[in-house]
């Protein structure tokens, strides 16, 4: 047993580092076993497996995909669209914490299992552009670990130490086990999260006017944006990328900063059989979800049919 | 003006389970070989490759410096050996060289920090359009540019008995403080070295100073950076009195925590290493008086200036008027170094004059209460504090109206009326929000600031359970909060 009180230096140097050893260690643990504690990791699960799930069903069936954050995944029904296109389709959105690379990484799954595909819609919220690197969110949805983004990330390996030695995992992990977290299940219905009945229309959310879309790009998101385009040029895809919904008002208030965007994004159109259209559909507040950029799964067709009447022309 | 990438943190995982451990593994193996040279240059290699890590192209800036002044100071030695061998009482020559490697090296700091600066000034005074030159600010170059400064005094007053080429490399290049201090001088390093790598009883220490020190910077500051920026970012907008108060109480906090924390972990990694570096920090904010906060503050720079600065331009010598002009333009001089803004100008300034308030009022030999004297003082700190954060001398007069109530009592989000100071006080945890719990964090920390400080915690460490747990703690609860975007204030000057 060991002497707490005066201790000699070399066990405080072998009790102090074996302790934080086995933290660690535990760390590492909870990050191997992948627990679901957040929304991000059950829309994460639910869209990989979807993607390769599909596969087995539905071989070389799927002509378009649709990848994005939640402003795609509550806007867009993948039946609707297809059945107003003529197109198989498959939404793939995420949540706007995989950021742009995130969607790029489902469409690069998307290829991979589905060898027929053709078009790709984009469809990202204009509250993404402010935002830094999601560096969690590539590196938890990339389907090639050894993929370098120069630039953006020190290196695979390194990267991948500084996540699975996050000590949060500890807590995250912790919490999921015992059914904690911030988790909301997927809708079957609605094929993505279940969406809060919290809503500007019942009076449940207010709107906040000091959170406008701001016309500042964060030039992480436009390196993510790169990574988009050669994910599509890689793949000779037909990539459309469409802005998400917004709030009437808060689009009525953003609208120079909406125009602003559009304008500095204006240098990807025709790069690669990339096109970013300049279009922003805009929600009355009946039909404004649990965020100012959802939309409420009662209006999910009519936004789907909006999306499928602009976009239907430039599908191949 | 665009900084060079950045050092690599020491609170970054890069550092903690990559870099240091490489280093200390090949330390040890240099050591067991039983060659001193070989741990020095082993050092040296992996001294250069984080500054080479941190700033690619500044590397080659640093290996020029090093070889230009390692040039004069030879010319300096050898010409004061001759001078001692021929008694000659003249020292024209050896102050050519002195005044000559000096001058090399503030051109160099000049060049590099201040050109763009300059050139904004005289446009914005002349109301032309000039083209600013595109310079990039090579990584601890401030920092770099006083240690040589203060090597080649040394040099010239004779105060180095020898300098061997590796020993000065070391000196310069030593990784724990080459990019942000602490400042160090040769004489007091370089005996050191005969113990680098030896397991003299510190290592321990170290890991426990540095554990504290990351807490500091991860834990503490990081967690006020967030209140800086959003009531700095707000101050656009009509900033109340509580809003401007915690804002700008977070900042004082911050950097002290952040540059004490940092110098914490650097002490610590020379400690496990063998080398005891100077301390850079006795509680500042307990001081009772300006000169009382120069004395604990940045210790190493304030000895710098002192000795540098301030001394050469006749210290007190000279009566009451020239004293007042040296101190204050120490103080000017001391705020420019930290960077090229008006902000800091007028840091240094304030802090020039209120010394020679200060020493006025003790010539007239007055007294005043302890706890009044700390209270000046920390509110003069405070209010230079909100010059040196603000981004323009007009930001950061909004910021001061609003110190001192001139917007309203309370920001924009938060309901500040008696009704809800009342309620709050009943115990309704929302009635203030967030605000509240923010000034009551600040509250705690002024606290704080009166316990034992971690070199207070240093001398008084020996190891034990306790000593254990406090290094732990500290060190996991950092761990928890590291994160992506925490690099170290004084590491942008």
């Amino acid at each position: 047993m060991p002497d707490f009180k005066n201790m000699s230096e070399g066990m405080f140097i072998l009790l102090f580092g074996g302790i934080m050893a086995g933290v660690f260690a535990l760390s590492l643990g909870f990050f191997w076993l992948d627990l679901e504690y957040s929304d991000n990791d059950v829309i994460r699960h639910y869209q990989i497996e979807k993607a390769q799930r599909r596969v087995a069903v539905a071989k070389n069936n799927v002509r378009t995909v649709i990848v994005g954050d939640s402003s795609a995944g509550t806007s867009i029904d993948a039946v609707a669209f297809s059945r107003l296109t003529g197109m198989g389709t498959e939404n793939y959105a995420l949540t706007g914490s995989f950021g742009i690379v995130g969607s790029a990484n489902m469409l690069a799954r998307a290829v991979l299992h589905n060898p027929g595909l053709r078009n790709a819609i984009i469809v990202h919220t204009p509250f993404i552009w402010t935002r830094h690197f999601s560096k969690q969110g590539y590196f938890d949805t990339t389907p090639e670990f050894n993929q370098v983004l120069p630039g953006l990330v020190d290196g695979p390996l390194l990267e991948w130490i500084k996540m699975a030695l996050n000590l949060k995992e500890i807590q995250w992990g912790f919490a999921a086990l015992a059914g904690g977290g911030s988790k909301r299940p997927i809708s079957a219905e609605e094929d993505y999260l279940q969406s809060s009945p919290k809503r500007y229309s019942n009076g449940a959310l207010m709107l906040n006017m000091r959170e406008l879309v701001s016309d500042r790009i964060n030039d992480d998101k436009l390196k993510e944006l790169d990574v988009l385009v050669s994910v599509c040029r890689r793949h000779g895809l037909n990539c459309i990328f469409i802005h998400g919904p917004l709030h009437t008002t808060i689009a009525e208030a953003s609208k120079t900063a909406l125009a602003s965007l559009q304008t500095q994004l204006e240098i990807y159109n025709g790069r690669n059989n990339f096109q970013i259209l300049p279009d922003y559909i805009y929600l009355r507040e009946t039909m404004v979800g649990d965020s100012a950029d959802h939309v409420d799964p009662f209006y999910r067709n009519y936004v789907t049919g909006l999306y499928a009447h602009r976009l239907k022309s430039f599908l191949r | 003006m665009e900084r060079a990438g950045g050092a690599v943190p020491f609170n970054s995982y890069e550092f903690i389970l990559l870099f240091f451990p490489l280093v200390y593994v090949g330390l040890c193996l240099c050591r067991r070989a039983g060659w001193l040279r070989l741990v020095k240059l082993w050092l040296i290699l992996v001294s250069l490759g984080f500054y080479i890590w941190g700033d690619p192209s500044g590397g080659l800036l640093l290996l020029g410096s090093l070889v230009i002044n390692y040039l004069f100071a030879w010319g300096i030695g050898r010409e004061g050996s001759a001078c001692r061998r021929a008694n000659d009482g003249g020292n024209a020559r050896i102050r050519v060289w002195l005044v000559g490697g000096i001058g090399i090296n503030v051109a160099l700091l000049l060049y590099f920090k201040y050109t763009n600066f300059f050139l904004d000034s005289i446009a914005e005074v002349l109301d032309v359009a000039v083209m600013r030159l595109d310079i990039v600010l090579p990584l601890g170059i401030s920092f770099i540019t006083f240690q040589q400064i203060a090597f080649l005094v040394d040099t010239y007053r004779n105060r180095l008995s020898s300098i061997r080429i590796i020993d000065y490399v070391l000196f310069m290049c030593f990784f724990p403080q080459l990019t942000a201090g602490p400042i160090v001088r040769y004489q007091e390093m370089v005996p050191q070295y005969v113990s680098l790598g030896r397991s003299s009883g510190q290592a321990a220490a170290g890991i426990f100073l540095f554990c504290i020190g990351m807490f500091k910077k991860t834990v503490i500051a990081d967690t006020l950076a967030i209140w800086v920026r959003d009531g700095y970012a707000r101050s656009d907008d009509i900033l109340g009195l509580v809003d401007a108060w915690i804002a700008t109480l977070s900042y004082t906090f911050q950097l002290y925590f952040d540059f004490s924390g940092y110098s914490d972990m650097a002490i610590g990694v020379a400690l496990i290493m063998g080398i005891r570096l100077p301390i850079n920090f006795n509680s500042p904010y307990q001081a009772t008086s300006l000169q009382d906060f120069w004395r604990r503050w940045h210790m190493t720079l304030s000895a710098f200036l002192r000795e540098f600065v301030y001394v050469p331009l006749g210290g007190n010598r000279q009566g009451r008027l020239i004293t007042s002009r040296n101190l204050f333009l120490t103080f000017l001089i001391g705020g420019v170094w930290h960077g090229a803004a008006w902000g800091f100008v007028i840091w240094g300034a304030i802090h020039g004059l209120a010394l020679i308030v200060h020493r006025l009022w003790q010539a007239c030999k007055f007294e005043l209460p302890s706890w009044f004297g700390w209270l000046l003082t920390f509110m003069v700190v405070h209010v230079a504090w909100v010059f040196f954060r603000a981004e323009s001398a007009d930001q950061a007069l909004d910021i001061l109206m609003s110190l001192v109530g001139w917007n309203g009592l309370g920001g924009f989000e938060t309901d500040y009326s008696m009704a809800n100071w009342v309620r709050a006080l009943l115990g309704a945890k929302d009635a203030l929000g967030s605000r509240a719990e923010q000034a009551s964090v600040l509250v705690l920390l002024l606290g704080a600031i009166w316990l034992p400080n971690s070199m207070t915690l240093l001398r008084r460490f020996r190891p034990s359970g306790a000593a254990l747990l406090v290094a732990l703690g500290c060190g996991l609860l950092s761990f928890f909060h590291v994160s992506e975007f925490s690099d170290f204030i004084y590491a942008r000057f």
